[in-house]
């Protein structure tokens, strides 16, 4: 035998411990100078592509006008969206307006072959889908770390800080409409920052339409500082400013003066088959009822 | 044999190692997922794992509760299997988490800041009983090598065998209801738990089996055992075809038609047949755990492939490590049993325990219990009986151990374990620094902040939301979220001193939220000297 047992024993052990430690260092600071610069025509190409082979679509199925949450009977506000089908044409602008407002990073070639983009809006067959903030959502009820939670004004919300990434969320979405943030985009230089507002979500976190939140935090410290019941009045979402015919409302399902809850009276209110035992926030207008 | 395994074991270890950097480096993209299907290779393994860790207990435990003759001949090589399963077991969730440092999030404790773990979710469930069940198994394989040398401890070792007992059910249970809660049809069903246990069984024999056959040793019982388990299985993927439509003929070929083959006793005499048919059965049940995961075709990555290596690995490394420093020791361990003892505990000891665990119990959730929560008290129910277990079991393990170790050296031992644990329990309860540092900065921020902005306009945006345009404080704000804030006079603030109060806008104190990232060093001593004019004003 060339070397003993106990030498063989003891290299190996060292072998497997220096190994360990190597795999277990501490990534120093990424630099941001490695940041390639991403361009809105990069942009606008993914959105292209994700267009262009878009998903299957569950079956429309007619639902009640969302009312007050279960959770939170005595709240006044649940913010929510409308998408009027009978106006959308699915152009893909709320895509390309959601994505600037809430600095969505590209992603790398290989994700892209796959058609997995990091888009928070998506249309499937040419109907934008989005997170609908159901009320009694499915992702809030197995995230062990409470990262997916709701607000008491309907919103269901990430907090990314809390995120520990054990996609269970991703799992139990019956649309997989949550996207998981597999490579640190700022390192790989695929991150766009065009709103400060918004924070850059770090590698290994889950993220979603939060209903451009911060939009509606800062008119409710304007409303707050002047003395004013909230009810989100003049907030409107990125995707909702940016669509060319009008075809999606933001509002407040439990104030009747809202735009929203004044424009559902006599339309058809409807969302996809697997979302609707949930209560969604976020409905389809289609026809008339 | 045993030694060749071990290397075998060690060199595997080599490629294992690799996927470990490249798991913990790359993330989870270093494995097949994508934006549709979050789960992966690992979670597969994991199921495969912590369901051969189940055998080695079902073995040693409740056969011996059961009394079954050929439990002794096959105890310590199971529990020893149980060990080195569930080390394996547990690594996988841990790698598997999008950022493993925050793994910590995971574990249900009271804290300070009242930020609790979600309690409906199945993954808080599986923690707490992962971890009991790996401190019971250490508990029970230290009791039963204690016990060849102290018999006294073989009442230890029954009573611990009947906490383990309903403690494994309640584990595989749990692993089961990590699928069967979610909105996934394929994963639903109430047979889940029956289903997943079955499993765990089957392939945890064809384990023990195994390791049987290199100790050339061969148990009848339990071929026969493995027989009646494949039937049993069987008819749960015929109900889920009929149910579900589902039917995989690779899985039901290896778990199903080739061990019927053990009927025929020219084949079963051999060894090597039943060496093939262990071997098969663990594919099969690999391969079912697989198509349950992962329903669609997808492309794997070379990560996908090293888990076997880490698997197989860190098992055959750590059992056959185990076996031959246990065999050291004590050469004839793995062939001779103690004898039983009739002893038992008195029913006060039993009772004053049990009463222990439920006080401990309760108290858990006294502590962890938010007033303002929305988890129905129903989903506390199943972290109740591990913790009911960790408590019980515990103390029969240290009173057994008081009985037979020297005094001094219990003493100190527990003492010393007393003095880490509770000094981790003192460091989780009172948290970390909130101010998170590089990863969570709002890079951008910077970057606008950069230009010179008036100072007073800087207040404006930055401070007057709590702290008012003049600095008298924003009571509508405040009044919701934090407690009176100071007056602003020259004489606070001159008490304070500029460099501190800059480190304090940037730093945060108490309530103050840090600045840091969000106004520059240069900005914060400029908004301070604005409160130093605002105050002048005042007076």
């Amino acid at each position: 035998m060339l070397i003993s047992k106990r030498t063989f024993i003891k290299s190996f052990g060292a072998l497997l411990g220096g190994l360990l430690l190597f795999g277990c260092r501490k990534q120093g600071e990424k630099s941001l100078s490695r940041v390639r610069p991403v361009s809105i025509p990069d942009i606008k190409k993914q959105i292209k592509e994700a267009m262009k082979n878009q998903k299957p679509l569950d079956s429309l199925v007619a639902i009640p006008v969302p009312s007050s949450l279960k959770a939170f009977p005595n709240a006044t506000n649940r913010f929510g969206m409308a998408i009027d089908l009978d106006l959308c044409d699915g152009c893909g602008e709320c895509v390309l307006a959601c994505n600037l407002e809430n600095n969505i990073p590209l992603v790398n070639e290989y994700q892209a072959s796959k058609n997995n983009y990091m888009h928070w809006i998506e249309l499937r067959d040419q109907i934008p889908v989005t997170c609908f903030h159901c009320g009694d959502a499915p992702c809030e009820k197995v995230c062990p770390t409470g990262a997916a939670v709701h607000s008491p004004d309907g919103v269901s919300a990430m907090v990314y800080a809390r995120c520990a990434g054990t996609r269970f969320c991703g799992v139990n979405c019956p649309i997989k409409i949550r996207k998981f943030n597999y490579v640190d985009a700022l390192d790989e230089g695929l991150q766009f920052i065009s709103n400060p507002e918004v924070p850059v979500r770090e590698q290994g976190v889950i993220e979603k339409c939060s209903l451009c939140l911060h939009r509606i935090q800062n008119a409710r410290l304007k409303a707050k500082t002047i003395g004013k019941e909230f009810l989100g009045e003049n907030v409107t979402t990125a995707c909702a400013e940016a669509c060319p015919k009008g075809a999606i409302l933001f509002g407040n399902w439990l104030d009747p003066n809202s735009l929203l809850y004044k424009k559902a009276r006599g339309r058809g209110v409807y969302t996809l088959s697997s979302i609707a035992p949930f209560d969604p926030s976020v409905v389809y207008f289609k026809g008339v009822r | 044999m045993v030694k060749k395994l071990f290397i075998v074991g060690l060199i595997l270890l080599i490629p294992g190692i690799w996927t470990l950097f490249q798991a913990l480096s790359i993330g989870p993209a270093s494995w097949a997922l994508d934006q549709s299907l979050f789960w992966g290779t690992p979670i597969v393994n994991f199921v495969f794992w912590i369901g051969l860790a189940h055998a080695g207990t079902f073995l040693s435990a409740i056969l011996l509760i059961l009394e079954v003759r050929f439990q002794k001949r096959i105890s310590l090589v199971a529990e020893l299997s149980t060990i080195a399963a569930i080390l394996v077991a547990s690594i996988f969730p841990l790698i598997h988490l999008g950022i493993v440092s925050r793994f910590y999030f995971l574990i249900p404790f009271f804290n300070e800041r009242n930020i609790f773990a979600n309690f409906s979710s199945p993954l808080i469930w599986d923690f707490v009983a992962i971890f009991v069940y790996l401190c019971i198994s250490i508990f029970y394989i230290v009791t039963h090598l204690l016990s060849l040398k102290h018999a006294s401890l073989l009442k230890t070792r029954k009573v611990l065998a009947w906490i383990l007992f309903p403690l494994v059910l309640w584990v595989h249970t749990i692993v089961s209801l990590d699928f069967a809660v979610t909105t996934n049809n394929l994963w639903q069903g109430a047979y889940f738990p029956i289903y997943f246990i079955l499993g765990a069984l089957f392939s945890g024999l064809a384990l023990v089996v195994f390791l049987l056959e290199v100790q050339k040793r061969r148990v009848r019982k339990i071929e026969e055992l493995l027989i009646a388990a494949s039937w049993l299985l069987f008819v749960f993927w015929i109900w889920e075809f009929f149910q579900k439509g589902v039917w995989h003929f690779e899985v039901v070929f290896f778990g199903f038609v080739i061990v019927q083959l053990l009927w025929i006793p020219v084949l079963r005499k051999q060894k090597a047949f039943r060496l093939f048919v262990s071997f098969s059965v663990l594919i099969s049940m690999w391969l079912e755990r697989y198509v349950l995961i992962i329903p669609l075709d997808i492309e794997w990555l070379p990560v996908d492939y090293g888990w076997f290596a880490l698997g197989i690995g860190l098992f055959l490394s750590v059992f056959f490590g185990l076996y031959l420093l246990i065999q050291k020791h004590n050469p004839l361990v793995f062939y001779v049993s103690a004898e039983e003892s009739n002893e038992k505990y008195s029913r006060k000891v039993l009772w004053g325990i049990l009463a222990g665990a439920v006080v401990f119990a309760l108290l858990y959730f006294a502590l962890n219990y938010p007033l303002d929560t929305s988890v129905p008290l129903m989903n506390w129910i199943p972290v109740l009986f591990p913790l009911f277990s960790l408590f019980a079991g515990l103390s029969f393990f240290a009173l057994g151990v008081y009985s037979v170790v020297p005094k001094k050296q219990f003493f100190l031992v527990s003492g010393l374990l007393v003095l880490i644990l509770g000094g981790a329990f003192g460091a989780f309860y009172a948290g970390g620094d909130t101010n998170l540092g590089v990863e969570s900065k709002i890079i951008s921020v910077e970057r606008v902040s950069k230009n010179n902005r008036p100072v007073k306009d800087l207040w404006a945006s930055r401070c007057a939301s709590c702290h008012g345009l003049k600095g008298e404080g924003n009571r509508k704000f405040i009044y919701e979220f934090y407690p009176e804030i100071q007056d602003l006079t020259l004489e606070r603030l001159n008490s304070q001193g500029e460099d501190s109060l800059t480190q304090v806008v940037l730093k945060g104190r108490a309530f103050m939220n840090p600045f840091e990232g969000r106004v520059s060093e240069p900005e914060a001593r400029a908004l301070i000297r604005y409160m130093y004019q605002l105050a002048e004003e005042k007076e």
